[in-house]
Order: structure tokens, then C-alpha cells, then sequence
């Protein structure tokens, strides 16, 4: 763990105004370009955020159940409860064949009164 | 392909600690305490990051390209994406050992041999675990 991360804690009030949604995103982005030159083995990061946008935008691929207790209270990830793994070669399959259709392309629609949709995520 | 991911280890610090439950509640990221999943799909994660591109910042899929969001972290984990920008500075290791002592209440000599050992500006999360249960059993 970096210890640079303490400073944003430091005044408790504040914590709430960073951005940290953009910081764990460009986190995401920088392990996983890593992560695709041939000589690095090793994905580091938080896998419940991808694993928790492939359950929102392919609700066939890998297996979870959804949670019936789920409310928009709690973040989205939540709605999920992980169940058995998967084959990756079923995964490769099953992303070489995906119809269009069934993917999910706007999953959050009962959380915008939650988590309005914000101009900034389109750039 | 090995999966670093801190999932089970963060479900392992159990429910926040009465007294930093209300400062949680405040602070707006509060719905990650129980966020995290446990176990790992290593196949499910695999076929997705293979197909990831670093000049584009995509996932290259037959119907074309697709990527994460920051709505996308919005949603899933309800943290801010509207808010003040991420900066910050290196720390040397005086800094380093300043913030350990000052924001963990932690001596300079325990802070300075954790530093030393991870070989700079970081901390292990066992260690930061144990300073935290410490801290509790404390109160």
C-alpha cells in the first residue's frame, strides 16, 4: 500500500471531495495495459470492479446470482454474489459468438436517482 | 496469469469499528466496506483482460470495442466522479515516516523499520491491519 494515500484521509471532512472514481479508473486502465505486454504475468487490482462490469453488461457470460435483498442503496457490484468459476476457454467462446443483443449497454437505470448520469463520463 | 487482487483480505478486517462508523457514513465511501468480492474468477477475468488494448484503452470484442467507464465506477462502487482532482507529491522517507507517526498515532522507530523493509513510501496491508486492530482493541 502507498503511503502517499494517508494524506487524503488526514482531515476526514474532505475525504468525500476527492474524485475517486477517476483515480481507481485510471488505476484500472494502467494495470491493465501492464498487464498486456507479453513479459508480465501478473493483472494487480481491485477485480471486483471488472468483474463487476462483465456481470453488468454480459448477463450470460460467467456465473453469479443476483441478489433479491439488493437495494439502490448499496453500490451496484453489490447486486451480484459471485458463484462458480468459469473456463476461460468457455469465456473465449462465448465472446467470439455474443450477439450484439445480448449485451447490456445501459445497466444503470434504476440507480440515477442514486448516481445521476454525469456529462463527464462521456469524454 | 497471476490475479493480485486485495478482495478477500479487505473482508477480512470485518465491520468498521464503532467509533469510525459515522466518519465512514460521512465521507461518501462508505459502500465499499462490503463491496468487495471474495473469491476470484481467474478464467472469467482472463478472457476479458486478454483482449485489452493499451493504445486505445479497450477491450477489442468481435462486435467492437467496449471499455470501463467512469460511470461505470460510479455505479458499481458509488464513488464520487464529479469532485476535486487526485494530486499529490512524492514522499521521502522523513515525509513518509512524518504521516505513519502523525495520522496513525504508530512510534517513528515502527514506522520507519515498515517503510525501510517495503523500500520506500509504502506499507504492508497485514501491517496496516495490525496497527488498525490495535488501535481498536485500544479504545
Amino acid at each position: 500500500m502507498s503511503v502517499i494515500y494517508l494524506g487524503f484521509f488526514v482531515d476526514l471532512k474532505l475525504i468525500g471531495g476527492y474524485a475517486w472514481a477517476a483515480a481507481a479508473l485510471a488505476h484500472m486502465y494502467e494495470q491493465l495495459g501492464d498487464y498486456s505486454y507479453a513479459n508480465i504475468r501478473q493483472l494487480v487490482g481491485y477485480a471486483t470492479l471488472l468483474r463487476g462490469w462483465i456481470y453488468e453488461h454480459f448477463p450470460f457470460i460467467g456465473i453469479r446470482r443476483v441478489q433479491s435483498q439488493y437495494s439502490e442503496e448499496e453500490p451496484r457490484c453489490r447486486k451480484y454474489e459471485p458463484g462458480k468459476v468459469t473456463s476461460i476457454v468457455v469465456v473465449r467462446l462465448q465472446l467470439d459468438t455474443l450477439p450484439p443483443t445480448s449485451i447490456h449497454f445501459s445497466p444503470y437505470d434504476g440507480n440515477r436517482e442514486e448516481r445521476p448520469f454525469e456529462q463527464i463520463s462521456l469524454c | 496469469m497471476k490475479v493480485v487482487s486485495h478482495g478477500k483480505k479487505i473482508n477480512k478486517l470485518g465491520a468498521p469499528h464503532e467509533h469510525i462508523e459515522v466518519a465512514i457514513d460521512m465521507c461518501g465511501l462508505g459502500g465499499l466496506v462490503h463491496a468487495s468480492y471474495e473469491s476470484l474468477d481467474r478464467g472469467l477475468l482472463c478472457a476479458f483482460v486478454e483482449r485489452w488494448h493499451p493504445e486505445t484503452n479497450t477491450f477489442h470484442l468481435p462486435i467492437g470495442e467496449m471499455t470501463i467507464t467512469l460511470d461505470d465506477v460510479s455505479n458499481l462502487l458509488y464513488m464520487p466522479i464529479v469532485a476535486q482532482f487526485y494530486l499529490h507529491q512524492a514522499l521521502d522517507a522523513d515525509a513518509t515516516n512524518d504521516l505513519l507517526v502523525e495520522s496513525l498515532r504508530v512510534d517513528r522507530g515502527v514506522a520507519s523499520e515498515e517503510t525501510r523493509r517495503c523500500r520506500g513510501a509504502h506499507v504492508r496491508l497485514n501491517w496496516l491491519r495490525d496497527v488498525y486492530k490495535d488501535a481498536c482493541s485500544r479504545r
